[in-house]
């Protein structure tokens, strides 16, 4: 069997390989745009209103280009008739579903109008369905390329009016650039892109790749230009990788919808910023960093009166397992000897938690007037917060105080 | 024989209104009569179901629903081996928990927007759906019967299982009334007196999964969807009460699916046009909404006219109301 660099070369495969790509690429691009504006539904529109048009064409035409040109119609009249919809106070989402329903309905009576009249034909009209990229040739890959430029190009030139447009539309109108011309830019975009993939994705998966690589670039990038470029890539090559499945007999389109799924699930849950298991891990870190503080500070403030691991767990709270287990932690950290007692280590460890807590009362009481009595609870969370430089300004503030508002000493700790 | 043969569109209520009165079993129906039953049964149930989508602004979660399904009818046909009742169910069940719950996980713990939480999710699905059913049947001929229905293959025991669904519905309608009109609009009150809007909001997915498992032989996975909007949507131009809104998008159902199967039979019969039944309907409820809205054009252009003393009677309401 080729690897997936023969994919790309091979006279016969290249033609289905190139095409999905250069498509996905455009499609993944201008799904950015929609996905910044929170538009990704439309792409659906399109891609279901499509298929009334594409019935129509077929049945007049007899031809694939009769059937773009139908489709293409058929998903303008849609979102026109969906933005009438939302302009006379239908709920965008209500709007999308009605218009979308109905022109699918409509394709549905259509189509079986076609099953009757020539059933070849109808065959065909189901390939639109669900694409059939492997009959790609190479003429395919020159239309794909010149559409993905075209793309490219459209966004590239306006670039600076769309992410003013896209992130604040109010800015934009008072700098005089009208949302019109933009918007049925944006649309036409759109409809290019989703239309041409019809043969490669098919009409029902479009949407995957409008939304997926725009959904995996934005856990990477946080700047317009850098997702585009990454959405890009990364519909590209879960066009590539999809193709690739098609060899072993899987269907091309959902297996490009599903790689690309793939990856910006994977992508939302370890980015390094932004991703879900990485947040989780942040917080389980720091809340294991509070249990240690709290251990060492109890101890710390007990001296030598803390013997057993039941006063301690008095002390402390929380579950006996994991106490066990912190201690366990502590111990080969060096904080804390073979039993409950701190090394010298620990016992500075001890002291800087101690001091924060009892500066941060300080500077509530004395710098913002709060009552004496209020300030504890507030000062047992920001003692695993302050950082040394927090630390340093506070000292210098306060003119390095001594004593806490509670008259409890303040420890020094030598650097 | 089947005695609506040939039957042109007045023909056809005439040979059902007289059938009607032989109260015949229903395994003697005929597949008109089935036809006609499933259909207007599946009108009424998710128009009810519709109504509160519609004023929940939930028609999109609906739409991603009737995408999962596709992989619960697989996996009850892979699992159990069958697509007859008890197996679809708990598939259509699985289905529609599996896609709510992954949308909310990534609405709210993901962080993810709704829309686009929404539109990853239908397509993942869809496409593991079409995946999982080209490995198994190696045709797309069930993928292509779920995503359109078939209206031609249904036969008693259909009507059956509607019937047990609109009745459902039905009674679903009555008893949790007011739960769902709280949650859906006095969010705040609706806590502050114990009901969940979100347990609401799952309850109410679990009967839209309900309604699309036994709509999809039907109408299909995509058209129920078209059934669930639409008729609640025509209905609101209408009326202005919730309880009005579901009766009236159940009328306008009803209506859309007596009138689609005899016209599906006067094509069939006059133009020798064999024309997809449910693709009628949905145009049919199309037309309805359509022409809903031109009416009320014309009579809001109507009332333009009548002016007292020289004030449009319909700007005095606005200034009164606010409406």
């Amino acid at each position: 069997m080729s690897n997936l660099w023969d994919l790309l070369i091979d006279p016969l495969l290249r033609g289905p390989t190139w095409g999905t790509i250069l498509v996905c690429g455009a499609l993944a691009a201008v799904g950015v745009l929609a996905y910044v504006r929170r538009t990704t539904q439309v792409g659906e529109l399109i891609s279901h209103a499509a298929y009334p048009g594409v019935v129509v064409g077929l049945l007049l035409t007899g031809s694939p280009a009769g059937a773009i040109a139908g489709a293409a119609l058929s998903a303008l009249i849609a979102l026109g008739c969906m933005g009438r919809l939302t302009r006379r106070g239908l709920s965008p989402d209500n709007a999308l579903a009605l218009v979308l329903a109905l022109f699918f309905g409509a394709g549905l009576l259509l189509a079986s109008r076609a099953q009757f009249l020539d059933p070849r034909l109808f065959r065909q009209v189901q390939t639109y369905l669900y694409g059939q990229a492997p009959s790609m040739t190479d003429q395919h890959i020159l239309l794909y390329a010149a559409l993905a430029l075209t793309v490219l190009l459209a966004i590239a030139i306006c670039f600076k009016e769309l992410q003013l447009w896209s992130f604040d539309p109010t800015q934009a109108r008072l700098n005089g650039l009208g949302s019109r011309p933009l918007e049925l830019m944006f649309i036409g975009l759109l409809t290019l892109s989703v239309l041409a993939s019809l043969k490669a994705v098919g009409i029902v998966l479009a949407t995957a790749m409008l939304v997926a690589p725009a959904v995996a670039a934005r856990q990477f990038n946080n700047r317009l230009d850098r997702m585009l470029l990454w959405g890009a890539l990364i519909g590209m090559v879960s066009g590539w990788l999809g193709l690739y499945c098609s060899l072993y007999g899987l269907p091309a389109g959902p297996m490009v919808a599903l790689i690309s799924v793939a990856i910006a699930l994977a992508s939302l849950l370890v980015a390094p910023r932004n991703g879900l298991l990485v947040r989780l891990g942040r917080m389980a870190r720091f809340r294991r960093q509070c249990i240690d503080e709290n251990i060492l500070k109890a101890i710390w403030r007990a001296g030598d009166g803390m013997t057993t691991l039941a006063q301690l767990h008095n002390c402390v709270g929380g579950r006996l397992l994991s106490l066990r287990w912190a201690l366990l932690r502590l111990r080969r950290h060096g904080w804390l000897t073979a039993r409950i007692g701190l090394t010298l280590d620990g016992a500075q460890r001890a002291a800087v938690i101690v001091r924060r807590h009892r500066l941060w009362e300080a500077y509530l009481v004395t710098s913002l007037g709060v009552g004496i009595e209020r300030v504890h609870p507030s000062a047992e969370e920001m003692e695993h917060i302050l950082t040394p430089e927090v630390e340093a300004q506070l000292v210098q503030l306060l003119r390095d105080p001594r004593h806490d508002p509670h008259n409890q000493p303040i420890p020094q700790v030598p650097r | 024989m089947n005695p609506y043969t040939d039957q042109t569109f007045w023909g056809f209520f005439a040979t059902a209104f007289q059938r009607l009165f032989q109260l015949l079993p229903l395994d003697q129906w005929t597949i008109d009569e089935v036809q006609l039953a499933v259909l207007a049964l599946l009108g009424v149930g998710s128009a009810l179901v519709g109504s509160w989508l519609v004023v929940r602004r939930m028609a999109l979660m609906a739409n991603a629903l009737s995408h999962g399904l596709l992989i619960g009818i697989v996996a009850a046909y892979a699992l159990i081996g069958s697509t007859h009742f008890p197996a679809l169910l708990i598939g259509a069940l699985l289905a529609g928990c599996v896609t709510s719950g992954c949308i909310e996980w990534l609405t709210r713990v993901v962080r993810l927007s709704d829309d686009a939480a929404i539109s990853l999710i239908q397509s993942a699905l869809f496409s593991l759906g079409v995946v999982a059913l080209t490995l198994i049947t190696r045709d797309s001929h069930i993928g292509t019967e779920i995503v359109m229905g078939q209206v031609d293959a249904l036969h008693a025991d259909d009507v059956r299982q509607v019937a047990w669904v609109t009745l459902v519905n039905g009674l679903m309608g009555l008893l949790l009334f007011r739960g769902y009109l709280i949650t859906s609009f006095d969010s705040a009150l609706a806590r502050s007196l114990g009901f969940s809007s979100a347990w609401y909001g799952r309850l109410l997915m679990a009967q839209v999964s309900l309604t699309s498992i036994v709509a999809f032989r039907a109408v299909g996975v995509v058209l129920v969807v078209g059934l669930l909007i639409v008729p609640p949507l025509t209905a609101r131009l209408w009326v202005h009460r919730i309880g009005h809104l579901m009766l009236l998008a159940a009328g306008i159902s009803l209506c859309a699916a007596l009138v689609g199967v005899a016209l599906s039979r006067h094509m069939l019969s006059v133009y020798q046009m064999p024309l997809s039944t449910s693709g009628i309907v949905v145009v049919l409820l199309g037309v309805f909404y359509v022409g809903s809205r031109a009416a009320i054009a014309v009579r809001h252009w109507l009332a333009g006219r009548e002016r007292i003393d020289g004030v449009d009677k319909y700007k005095i309401l606005d200034i009164k109301y606010k409406i």
